[in-house]
């Protein structure tokens, strides 16, 4: 039995390379992980086994004939469920996909199988990734790694928990609103929300096209960095991707900024204590701690979820029942468009195309849409001076520590959104963060971010290395 | 009053999609609610330019060159009901 436990990229490849053990067993011993946990957690929504195991051998193969293998090659990952792959089944989470095979990978997902990177499957997800705890998952809730009674975050919990339970090396996650980041912080592991346009969206099925940015989920920050450098880069299938050739020599962080708007009582004392204590570690090791004000940033939930729900009603118009996904009995177009998105969307993504499209309609849109532009506006002004003053930001990642699956009193729906204060900035501002664990409480993780400007990844990723 | 259950069942139609007298009175609700909470907006001075492409990218056009696409097969599975390559879809117009 190979131990699994916490294996980095650079781990396998040597083994692989010294023979200390083969590419098929590592993916099988994987395999028998998810096996026996999967059930309990509901992790994966579909596997990729036969698959997995063929490309193994040929792996194998490749060592045997002495050749040289890429570091990624038998690095076994799994993929948010909303992410083409052509391996395994792509549902978004929904029912409305149940049983859509896409017919093409994400331009991400190609660049990883091109260096022989191994999928082995599809991890569940909020629908459409419409929340933050996986409860509007219609495959099932994915449950906490530390604690059962506790969800593992979301929307790209499947991912955080694949990679946390040892079901994977690394996994592909998508991020909108702090869907990476936030189920990283509750299953204590890293996960790079990446700057918007630095990794391709071609085929993403798309959530909030102005926000959604696809990134990596691991248990160090290594590894982050090794599949952010394998997936980033323009795609000239996604027009939205920018150039990142600007010649970043320092990357040295001398001053961290704190936003004090962050900091108030809507944040968890024991959390706030955990995040204290860190700031004096950073203190201690000579770095310039700078409190900054961010008036704007009370805007952020509202301007978030206006635009995010105004671009998913247009977005999730492309499921009405005719190409792929299910399709009512109806016998009438009108019918089947309503019943088929009646009966295959969740209760939170209904909610949302409504609230997007009556912010969108015809005498609103000037209220509620091209406000919210406003208010986006006037953030990333914000967020642009800060940046003139301090290297990085640190900022807690959920200003509470995870929600329980079955709470006493039901989370009212506004204060549910309203815990993503701390990740929907940097998501409409479209800079980088990076969730890295701040420790436990009561048995259950916690996670910080390290919050960098525009396409400054290398930064942040050095600086969590600290 | 932001909404009412009239304008919301109205959103529905626009939207295409049938709602349940049970999800429209909790949508409703849940909607009025977000809409309270997201009136804050409005004391922004409206002299701001409104913040839409946060990529900076503006029409980057690539050469309109024919790529072979080789997997017709698996979009054809992919849909509910099909004929001789073709995807079946209830008759659009009425007599």
């Amino acid at each position: 039995m190979i131990n699994i436990e916490k294996l980095k990229i650079t781990n396998i490849h040597n083994s692989l390379i010294n023979k200390e053990y083969t590419c098929t067993e590592l993916i099988q011993s994987y395999f028998d992980k998810i096996q026996k946990t999967n059930k309990t957690y509901n992790v994966f929504s579909s596997l990729c086994e036969q698959e997995a195991l063929e490309k193994a051998k040929n792996v194998d193969e490749k060592i045997d004939r002495n050749e040289k293998i890429d570091l990624l090659e038998g690095a076994p990952f799994s993929v948010k469920d909303s992410i083409c792959t052509i391996d395994g089944y792509t549902q978004a989470g929904s029912n409305i996909l149940k049983g859509f095979k896409s017919s093409f990978n994400a331009t991400v997902i190609e660049k990883l199988l091109n260096k022989g990177a191994i999928l082995i499957g599809k991890t569940n997800c909020d629908s459409f990734g419409h929340g933050s705890s996986t409860k509007n998952c219609d495959y099932g809730i994915v449950k906490n790694p530390y604690s059962l009674d506790y969800v593992a975050g979301g929307s790209s919990g499947g991912a955080a928990a694949s990679v946390a339970l040892d079901m994977c090396t690394f996994a592909i996650g998508e991020d909108t609103g702090g869907s990476i980041r936030q189920p990283a912080s509750f299953c204590n592991v890293y996960g790079l929300k990446p700057s918007y346009g630095r990794n391709s969206r071609y085929g993403a099925i798309s959530y909030g096209s102005s926000l959604d940015t696809i990134g990596p989920i691991a248990n160090n920050v290594e590894d982050i960095k090794i599949i952010e450098y394998a997936i980033k880069g323009v795609d000239e299938k996604d027009v939205t991707t920018i150039y990142d050739d600007k010649n970043k020599t320092d990357i040295n962080v001398k001053t961290i900024g704190i936003i004090k708007e962050f900091i108030n009582d809507g944040l968890d004392k024991n959390i706030k204590d955990l995040f204290y204590n860190r700031l004096e570690e950073y203190e201690n090791k000579g770095f310039i701690i700078k409190e900054i004000s961010m008036p704007s940033v009370k805007y952020a939930i509202a301007s978030y979820y206006l635009i995010a729900c105004s671009e998913t009603s247009s977005n999730l118009s492309r499921f009405d029942g005719v190409k792929y996904g299910i399709r009512s009995n109806d016998t009438k177009l009108e019918d089947m468009y309503r019943n088929t998105r009646e009966i295959g969307f969740s209760f939170e993504t209904k909610k949302r195309i409504i609230l997007g499209t009556y912010s969108l309609s015809a005498g609103y849109a000037d209220k509620y849409y091209k406000k919210a532009c406003i208010a986006r506006n006037l953030i990333k002004t914000e967020i642009d001076n800060i940046f003139n003053n301090v290297d990085v930001i640190l900022a807690p990642t959920c200003p509470t520590l995870p929600f329980e699956i079955n709470p006493t009193v039901a989370l009212d729906p506004m204060t549910e959104y309203l815990a993503d204060i701390y990740t929907v900035m940097p998501s409409l501002t479209g800079i980088c963060s990076l969730n890295i664990p701040l420790g436990f409480i009561n048995n259950l993780p916690t996670g910080m971010q390290i919050i960098g400007n525009r396409l400054e990844e290398d930064k942040i990723i050095e600086f969590a290395k600290i | 009053m932001f909404v009412d259950k009239e304008k919301i069942k109205y959103i529905a139609k626009l939207s295409k999609i049938k709602l349940s007298n049970k999800e429209l009175d909790q949508i409703s609700k849940q909607v009025e609610q977000i809409l309270e909470y997201v009136d804050q907006l409005n004391e922004i001075n409206d002299d701001i330019e409104p913040l839409e492409n946060i990529s900076g990218n503006y029409n980057r056009l690539r050469d309109d060159v024919i790529i072979d696409f080789n997997n017709k097969e698996q979009i054809l599975k992919n849909a509910p009901k099909t004929k001789d390559g073709f995807i079946l879809v209830p008759k659009v117009l009425d007599n």
